[in-house]
């Protein structure tokens, strides 16, 4: 309703529409294009659309990778959730217009960063993690954005991108945590002649409520956010997971298995009305 | 007996002490008295049979120090090493006992001289049961299931003395273990325990002499009698002697029966339940409940049994009436005590004893645990005498099976906690049963229950999340997570990302296209403009299609009879980008008009350049075209009619 009052929001949808119709491995460059279309909608399109993620370096951490995405971004810049520092570097005028977390949303964040490296190692044994969070109006209210990404950056990938959204409810004792996943699988077996590419992005939402289980001091309240935000994500991924597993490749088995079967039956078909038409010359 | 008495009682304390010492410790440390047994094995046993040929001579003074020596560490250690060391606890705890024990030893130090003497003769009856266990299988299966029935039985009564029967066995372990370590033990007690030793070699002797019917009541008697001292504390040194008796007995049984047992699978079930049992009491029981409730002792009077059983059904046959039954047998061997009872006083106690459960089987369950309680003589008689049969071939299979148990449920319990609640569960739902029963249920959990198996076992959650599928993840996280709930992806957008950021390059400098629309509509009113001044007949050479020049001399040749090169209008194609001058001679009547009429006659030359100016002005070719076809279907036309009207005046004028 209020797309089809707002010109604005209708060209934001229609520009949403059409990216999820287009071509998944060209997300990036399909979205450019529409940004130059409609350059209004270049924020909104860029924080709402999931481009796989890019990875830099961190001169100042002994070139640690981390992960960037627009969340992290400045102008050309990404910031470094292990150094707290745009790469490449910001001029000074711009560094001070720069966002950055709250030096306690800074000391979360660096947990965070520490707890998802190991959940990382434990679940994805390899690849690369990195959160970020800013703040939000409220002064107990954050947001942020976990990232995950495993594979080559030439073939195979898999991105998996948690936006979060904490709200304390309560005076703080309860926290609603709002996570919007979405990962981004992208697989390509590029042999000489043959070459199958695979990709496309899920994208899901989840809401709950936690306490902080009577948590006081600042130590006890970022625990208990890492505890809640721990478990949630751990779960969506679980599911998602298993979303990709038995719903979109299987049904993409099935798919393949009916192509091949229809083409079996068209050929005893084509027996079957060639032995009816010989049946009915004998019969003549 | 009396010769024994007087100088061996002081020599013997000191000896035993040593040799007991060395072994006493390393059964503390490793607190297990149940896997002693099992690590006897049959090389153990195979050590032990040479020591026994050599030890009579010198048995009393000697044989007890060499024999006893060199068996007990290395068959102990062995012990320690295959248990677990959950024992521990349990041997500590029954110290106190054990010092009680030991004093009550030393008291019925004499009637233990008589004791031993009658066991020494069923040891031998071991090394024959080890020969002849592989004949007696299938007889010992039978008596080995009544015995577990009555030991069941056992379990099942209300008592707890009974319970405490059991613990006394693992007890007997323990008194050895503890005197050594403590050098309590009195010259009276050494005597006794060196007399526990040698009895068992007598015993065995005996039982190969003069058959194993005595053990075969010992199984059902040893068990009583066991219980007996274990609930009254208050046994005499008899008592004692025939739990040493027992212990070693049960040694060499455990060998005997690891090699008679192997091939009988149904031998082996039974124990590893009450094995298990033990383990389990030794977790959850106080220290005096883990002792009584210490099964190590029930499985060594079952294998007291068995070989009993074995060794009476050889003797039956002589000696006593032959039943094939089971029950029978059980019968029968409280007749082979009989013959056994006559060499010790309280023997004659003990055949009516026996006799009773032999008149029915319920009478023998009852009476066995009765009698203990009520004559301890008699039950210490029938200790004597079942401590040389059972001793072979029972317990070797039941540790084994407890060995293994035992390492199974270690690692139960290192990865299952839950192995205990399930354990409580199951108490509280067996409320009805006795205490002993309920332990056996719980140790039939734990044998044959894996733990993501039992009724109450949780599965862990990422687990079931794993398993299950998506759907159900979900429903089961709406259920147990609160709040947690899928949003619709219409009506949610997510955060917005931190504010003060600024766009890439790229994207801020790009500007919107706006399209201009009006440039068109001058274009095309001009050509119009154009259309029109060419209705003026104003000629322009514009051809630069050889089709029109092409159709232009035709139409020409046509409408003026002439032959095309004398058409005016020569012009090429080919010389269109060259500055090629064309010149319009005898231009057709209907055409000379206007300009173009104009330039003919002046014969001016038309630049091609002016033409190609004029040549988008120009479209006077069509029209031109248009007019000269006319005219040329007018002519011919007329043509036409003047050759009807020839042909109608030739046909008029012929006839």
């Amino acid at each position: 309703m209020s797309t089809e009052n707002n010109p604005q929001d209708a060209k934001y949808d229609a520009a949403l529409d059409l990216l999820r119709r287009l071509d998944p491995t060209k997300v990036a460059e399909n979205l450019n294009k529409i940004i130059k279309l409609e350059p209004s909608l270049a924020e909104d399109l860029l924080s709402s659309v999931d481009t796989p993620l890019d990875v830099k370096k961190d001169p100042h951490s002994s070139q640690r990778e981390y992960l960037c995405c627009d969340y992290n971004r400045d102008i050309d810049s990404h910031r470094s959730p292990w150094s707290n520092e745009y790469f490449p570097e910001l001029s000074k005028e711009d560094l001070e217009e720069s966002p950055f977390p709250s030096d306690n949303l800074r000391q979360l964040e660096i947990i965070m960063n520490d707890s998802f490296d190991v959940y990382r190692d434990l679940y994805y044994e390899g690849g690369i993690s990195s959160v970020y969070l800013w703040d939000l109006d409220n002064d107990e209210d954050f947001a942020g954005v976990v990232l995950f990404k495993k594979g080559n950056q030439s073939s195979s990938n898999w991105d998996s991108i948690h936006v979060l959204e904490a709200t304390s409810e309560d005076g703080g004792a309860n926290f609603t945590y709002r996570i919007t996943t979405t990962i981004i699988l992208h697989l390509d077996k590029d042999e000489q002649e043959r070459k199958m590419t695979l990709s496309g992005n899920l994208t899901r939402q989840t809401e709950k409520e936690a306490s902080l289980n009577g948590a006081s001091t600042m130590e006890q309240i970022h625990i208990a956010h890492i505890t809640n935000l721990g478990t949630l994500i751990e779960d969506i991924e679980l599911q998602m997971r298993n979303l990709l597993e038995t719903v979109y490749f299987e049904k993409t088995r099935d798919i393949f298995h009916e192509v091949k079967n229809s083409v079996v039956d068209a050929a005893t078909l084509h027996k079957d009305a060639q032995t009816e038409v010989i049946k009915g010359l004998q019969g003549l | 007996m009396s010769t024994d008495n007087i100088p061996k009682i002081p020599e013997r304390p000191t000896r035993r002490k040593t040799t007991s010492n060395l072994p006493s410790v390393e059964p503390e440390d490793f607190n297990e008295r149940d896997v002693s047994p099992e690590k006897v094995t049959s090389t153990d046993i195979q050590v032990d049979t040479p020591a026994v040929p050599s030890s009579r001579p010198f048995i009393r003074p000697k044989t007890t120090d060499d024999v006893e020596v060199p068996h007990v560490p290395s068959q102990r250690p062995l012990r320690h090493s295959s248990t677990t060391e959950e024992i521990e606890d349990l041997v500590e705890n029954t110290d106190q006992e054990l010092k009680e024990m030991q004093e009550i030893l030393a008291s019925h130090h004499k009637s233990k001289n008589s004791l031993t003497d009658e066991p020494k003769i069923p040891r031998r009856p071991q090394r024959k049961n080890k020969e002849t266990g592989a004949d007696t299988f299938t007889d010992t299966n039978d008596t080995q299931a009544a015995s577990d029935e009555s030991i069941k039985n056992l379990e099942e009564s209300p008592n707890d003395g009974v319970a405490q029967n059991v613990v006394g066995d693992t007890t007997y372990f323990s008194e050895e273990i503890l005197p050594t370590k403590d050098d309590i033990i009195t010259p009276e007690v050494t005597e006794a325990m060196g007399e526990a030793f040698e009895p068992p070699n007598d015993s065995l002797r005996n039982s190969e002499k003069e058959g194993i019917e005595v053990i075969g009541n010992q199984k059902t008697e040893t068990t009583d009698v066991n219980l007996l001292y274990l609930d009254k504390d208050n046994h005499e040194t008899e008592e004692a002697s025939h739990e040493k008796t027992d212990v070693e007995t049960s040694k060499e049984e455990v060998g005997i029966e690891d090699d008679h047992h192997k091939s009988k699978g149904d031998d082996k079930e039974p124990t590893p339940l009450s094995l298990e049992e033990d383990s389990d009491e030794v977790k959850h029981g106080s220290l005096s409940d883990s002792l009584s409730e210490q099964l190590p002792t029930i499985p060594i009077t079952r294998p007291r049994i068995k070989k009993d059983e074995a060794t009476d059904e050889e003797d039956k046959a002589h000696d006593q009436k032959e039943v094939p039954a089971t029950i029978s047998k059980i019968d029968s061997s409280p007749s082979g005590s009989n013959k056994e009872e006559p060499i010790s006083e309280s023997k004659v106690m003990k055949k009516p004893s026996v006799e009773q459960p032999s008149a029915s089987e319920s009478q023998l369950f009852t009476t066995r645990v009765d009698k203990p309680k009520d004559d301890d003589n008699e039950t210490s008689h029938g200790l004597k005498k079942k401590a040389p049969p059972p001793v072979p071939k029972k317990p070797s299979s039941r540790i084994a099976a407890f060995h293994e148990m035992l390492k199974k449920q270690q690692q139960k319990d290192i990865s299952n906690t839950e192995h205990e609640n399930l354990k409580s569960s199951v108490g509280t739902n067996g409320s009805n049963m006795n205490p002993d029963r309920v332990n056996f249920a719980k140790n039939l959990n734990g044998l044959f229950a894996l733990p993501g198996m039992t009724p109450s076992g949780d599965i862990p959650l990422e687990l079931n999340k794993g398993l299950s599928s998506p759907l159900t993840i979900e429903k089961k996280d709406d259920q147990t997570e609160k709040g947690k709930r899928s949003l619709p992806l219409a009506t949610t957008k997510r955060v917005r990302g931190p504010r003060g950021r600024k766009l890439p390059t790229k994207i801020a400098n790009t500007e919107k296209i706006v399209n201009d629309t009006t440039s068109c509509q001058f274009e095309t009113f001009h050509v119009w403009e154009i259309a029109f001044d060419l209705k003026k007949e104003e000629i322009t050479e514009e051809n630069e299609q050889k089709d029109i020049s092409v159709s232009e001399k035709a139409i020409q040749a046509t409408v003026l009879n002439q032959p095309a090169e004398s058409t005016s209008i020569n012009h090429s194609i080919e010389g269109l980008p060259t500055n090629k001058e064309f010149t319009v001679g005898n231009p057709s009547p209907d055409v000379q008009s206007g300009d173009t009429q104009v330039h003919i006659e002046n014969g001016d030359v038309v630049s091609l350049e002016d033409a190609i100016d004029s040549r988008d002005q120009n479209e006077s070719v069509e029209v031109l075209e248009q007019e000269l076809e006319d005219q040329a279907e007018r002519r011919m036309e007329e043509e036409m009619l003047e050759e009807d009207k020839r042909k109608d005046f030739l046909d008029m004028m012929t006839p």
